[in-house]
């Protein structure tokens, strides 16, 4: 008979009851197998007694904490000083833009003073005739 | 600090940049309109007429700056003169005819650039260009003590201009055949009876050709302002009134500058003030060369 394989010679670890079949009847009479079988009991026992640490990870707030400085802006940051600055001078443009005075009125006195207007008025220009320019004479 | 907080903290800033600049600019007021555009807002002038004006009349406003300041400082030496008890009759004399001189160029200038306005504008520029000599004239009357019968007269004419209105007679006008008070610059000099009839041997034409000049001034400018405002009036017509209209000013202006000098010597320290005053009232007139 061939050599158990290591399957077979796992299902031989059960430990919930004594070897019994033709697997049994070889591995009484082959010195090979019942070293090997031998290996892995060692090697399963070896590994039941290893403990595996949980650490309780929580990746999702890991992840998020992680992600958090990107949510957050820090405003001695050069990116949000320039979103400042730009704020202010669209606030300041805008403001500019719409309190623009409109076209200025112009009155009569002021077209007149442009044209001079007023050196046509029958007034003296030494004042010295201005009495008898501006008088009224009516009696 | 979270994108949403910065986010609010943007708009935010924008709104008090915004109301900031906004407030800043209202306050601020529009600015002070250049001459030009003084005229072409007024008359609304349309870009080709403002070309043709301007290819037609280049350097009014320079030329009218600088014959508007010669006419100022000539009229600031004419006051310091007579301020001066010292000086001279004939400096005196010169230099109210440099006064009247400067004005004659200054007014020949801005009637040169009324008729090139003229000849571009339409009828409706050309009534409302008349509006504002009326408004001149008004005022000129106005401060004159115009009454009703003055303000009525509309803009058809100066308010003393024969003929014109229908409430001639009325108020206190001045039209032709009204009496002036020749003796006002006795007045205005505050003369006694004394000094009047020692000015009276002195001069003893003055009132009359006082009274005769100061109706020729007055009818020269009633038809300058006539021919000026008439559209159909030729330009050389309207300069041969404004030459007429000058002329007429400058013997009345003269006359009286030699009147006042001779009873220079007569006058007391405070009527030297009167006179002093009266020159103030010619350098300080409506007129830019009084304001600048």
């Amino acid at each position: 008979m061939e050599h158990l394989s290591d399957n077979q010679l796992l299902d031989l670890l059960n430990p919930q009851g004594p070897p019994a079949g033709p697997q049994a009847d070889h591995l009484a009479g082959c010195e090979d197998c019942r070293r090997r079988l031998a290996d892995l009991r060692q090697t399963w026992d070896v590994l039941g007694q290893w403990s595996v640490e949980d650490r309780e990870v929580d990746l999702t707030a890991r992840i998020m904490s992680q992600a958090q400085p990107a949510r957050t802006i820090r405003l001695w940051q050069p990116r949000a000083l320039v979103r400042v600055a730009a704020a202010i001078a669209l606030g300041v443009a805008l403001g500019s833009l719409a309190g623009r005075p409109g076209a200025p009125a112009i009155s009569h006195e002021q077209v007149s003073e442009a044209m001079y207007l007023d050196v046509l008025a029958l007034q003296s220009p030494t004042g010295w005739t201005s009495p008898l320019l501006e008088e009224t004479g009516s009696n | 600090m979270t994108r949403r907080i910065f986010h609010f903290g943007l708009l935010a800033l924008v709104l008090v940049a915004g109301t900031g600049a906004y407030a800043l600019r209202q306050g601020l007021g529009p600015p002070a309109p250049r001459p030009a555009d003084c005229t072409r807002h007024w008359l609304s002038l349309s870009q080709s007429q403002c070309e043709q004006i301007q290819q037609d009349d280049p350097d009014f406003h320079t030329d009218a700056q600088a014959l508007s300041q010669s006419l100022r400082a000539h009229q600031q030496a004419l006051i310091a003169d007579v301020s001066e008890p010292a000086t001279p009759a004939e400096q005196i004399r010169a230099q109210a005819e440099a006064v009247v001189e400067a004005h004659q160029a200054l007014m020949r200038r801005i009637v040169q650039h009324l008729l090139a306005v003229r000849r571009h504008a339409d009828v409706r520029q050309c009534t409302l260009l008349n509006q504002l000599y009326a408004n001149v004239v008004q005022t000129t009357g106005l401060q004159n003590g115009a009454g009703p019968g003055r303000q009525r007269r509309g803009y058809g004419g100066p308010p003393w201009a024969p003929g014109q209105g229908t409430d001639q007679g009325q108020g206190r006008g001045m039209g032709r055949g009204q009496r002036h008070r020749y003796g006002q610059l006795a007045s205005s000099l505050g003369l006694t009876a004394a000094q009047q009839a020692a000015a009276t041997q002195t001069d003893p034409n003055y009132t009359a050709d006082a009274a005769r000049l100061t109706q020729e001034v007055r009818d020269a400018y009633a038809a300058f302002v006539r021919a000026l405002q008439d559209l159909d009036t030729p330009d050389a017509q309207v300069q041969q009134a404004l030459e007429a209209f000058i002329t007429s000013r400058r013997q009345l202006e003269l006359r009286t500058v030699d009147y006042v000098l001779s009873i220079r010597p007569l006058l007391s320290a405070e009527q030297q003030q009167q006179l002093i005053g009266l020159s103030r009232r010619g350098g300080g007139r409506r007129w830019r060369g009084g304001r600048l």
